[in-house]
């Protein structure tokens, strides 16, 4: 336990140490000045755009247009996967598309959807609700493929319809592999809500970064990606209390069968 | 006694992956009277749990039917309500062991306190009072099994069909299951179909006895058992009836056991 401590602590002093060091070089100069100011000029940044609600502002809109992105992702790919890993006819019909679609790294379909859908932000929620789809589906898939067949014949013994187990049985039992789906989608939506941003945007802290760096604002854009490192890292965090919430039992029952 | 379920001439075939079919039963035919207790004892692998699966209305057979209360069985019946054998999976692992109950009584035209009232007696009946909160993996399979028992009993059905439900337990706790059962029997004059390789467990417990032999299964006989009830675990197993039961079961079906 001593020793767990003292490591995490010294963990945190690795990261100290390396601001302090990345300080130290640009102030005397070892690294050019101008694309890599010192720590404390960066953090004076960020702390005046904190207080005029720049970073406030481009958040929102990035976390507009991740949040409905992802919702929407999560939504679809829950319930298509349900109907998927359920019915047979639902695999087979789906299957090829899907497997066909998968591979497309993501970004490679935003000069089309412009065309669609234009620059704004149904552009971008649809590219990140297409690229958070596929690991949710697939899991989804997954993990009702793994439902024990003795608790579908168990739900039907006490005569539930197809609809109740699908609620009751088959979401619940498919959900560790579900939400390990949502995680992976998480970081992705994350990496597509930054493309779309330096694609094409005039708000969000993808755009910001892009634009200040163009400005040669260098301070700022580290500002804007110290923002988004911290929110990436808030976000896991957050979802990892989500997990362990949702999966309480899962975790319980996996600890006992180590015993 | 009148009879409340009717196995028919049931018969079940599986399509092979070379496309021919395996045939499991054959011809099966029993009765069971209101209030019995029949034990179908079986080699293993004489499939005794798709028997009962064709019982329960889970699985069609391929020919004959099973008929209770005079109607033939197409699907799941409310009358009925299969204990399977594995009761780490059926049990809902993200319930509690009241959730879990609970469950069972959900698609009950039930008011909640009625529902409440259900969980928390048949918990009790099977000596869980005080697990309400706990989580199945939180148990020991013994009462893993209790909770599965208590949740068949909670939608107050008028058969209960058992897979095996102790097989994967120990010998302590087998036998405190098997007089938790005949209590509850002999108390709420449940009707019982109970399947098991198991052929002094078979004996001890039931009233009646279907036996099962050959490949495929067929039921070679059934008789009446002369055991009296209330059994104990020492003086019934010690009683020559029960010794004289266990040898004829046993060379009934050791006999075909050796020969397939």
């Amino acid at each position: 336990m001593g020793r767990t401590r003292s490591l995490r602590l010294g963990g945190f002093a690795v990261l100290v140490l390396l601001l302090v060091l990345w300080e130290g070089a640009s102030r005397a100069a070892l690294v050019n000045q101008t694309y890599v100011p010192p720590v404390t000029r960066i953090g004076s940044e960020l702390w005046r755009l904190l207080l005029n609600g720049e970073i406030l502002h481009h958040l929102a809109a990035s976390a507009v247009r991740f949040g409905l992105g992802y919702v929407i992702a999560v939504m679809l790919g829950i319930g298509i996967g349900l109907l998927m890993g359920y019915f047979r006819a639902g695999y087979l019909l789906l299957e090829p598309l899907i497997e066909l679609l998968r591979p497309l790294p993501p970004p490679a379909i935003i000069p089309m959807v412009i065309l669609f859908l234009g620059i704004e932000n149904q552009m971008k929620v649809f590219v990140i609700t297409f690229a958070c789809f596929f690991p949710i589906v697939v899991n989804t898939i997954q993990g009702v493929a793994g439902v024990d067949r003795v608790l579908l014949d168990t739900a039907r013994t006490f005569g539930l319809t197809t609809r109740q187990i699908l609620w009751k049985i088959v979401l619940p039992s498919a959900s560790p592999n579900i939400v390990a789906g949502m995680r992976i989608a998480l970081a992705i939506g994350l990496i597509l809500t930054v493309i779309s941003e330096l694609v094409a945007s005039n708000d969000g802290i993808g755009f910001m970064i892009l634009d200040m760096e163009r400005a040669f604002r260098i301070p700022e854009m580290y500002a804007y990606i110290f923002t988004l490192m911290v929110v990436g890292y808030l976000l896991n965090r957050l979802f990892v209390i989500f997990e362990s919430r949702t999966l309480a039992w899962y975790f319980g029952q996996s600890r006992r069968a180590q015993e | 006694m009148s009879v409340l379920l009717d196995v028919q001439g049931v018969g079940k075939a599986f399509p092979t992956p070379d496309g021919s079919s395996l045939r499991v039963l054959d011809a099966i035919s029993f009765g069971v009277g209101e209030g019995e207790f029949v034990g179908v004892v079986g080699p293993s692998g004489c499939g005794k749990t798709t028997l009962l699966q064709i019982i329960g209305g889970l699985l069609p057979p391929t020919d004959g039917r099973v008929v209770v209360d005079g109607r033939t069985i197409t699907a799941p019946q409310k009358q009925m309500v299969v204990v399977f054998q594995q009761y780490t999976k059926s049990l809902l692992p993200w319930r509690t062991v009241e959730g879990n109950v609970q469950f069972a009584l959900e698609n009950l035209p039930l008011d909640a306190a009625e529902r409440a009232r259900r969980v928390a007696s048949n918990l009790k009946t099977v000596g869980l009072a005080g697990f309400e909160r706990y989580y199945p993996y939180q148990l020991s399979g013994g009462m893993q099994q209790r909770v599965a028992i208590a949740r068949a009993l909670a939608r107050e059905p008028q058969i209960l069909l058992m897979d095996e439900p102790f097989s994967s337990l120990d010998a302590m706790t087998r036998q405190g299951l098997q007089d938790l059962l005949l209590g509850l029997w002999r108390e709420f004059g449940k009707t019982i179909v109970f399947v098991t390789h198991d052929i002094e467990e078979a004996v001890y417990l039931s009233s009646s006895i279907v036996l099962l032999r050959g490949r495929p299964s067929h039921s070679v006989e059934r008789f009446r058992s002369e055991l009296p009830y209330p059994r104990d675990q020492l003086v019934t197993r010690e009683d020559p009836r029960f010794l004289r039961y266990r040898r004829h079961v046993h060379e009934q079906i050791g006999t075909a056991a050796s020969n397939g």
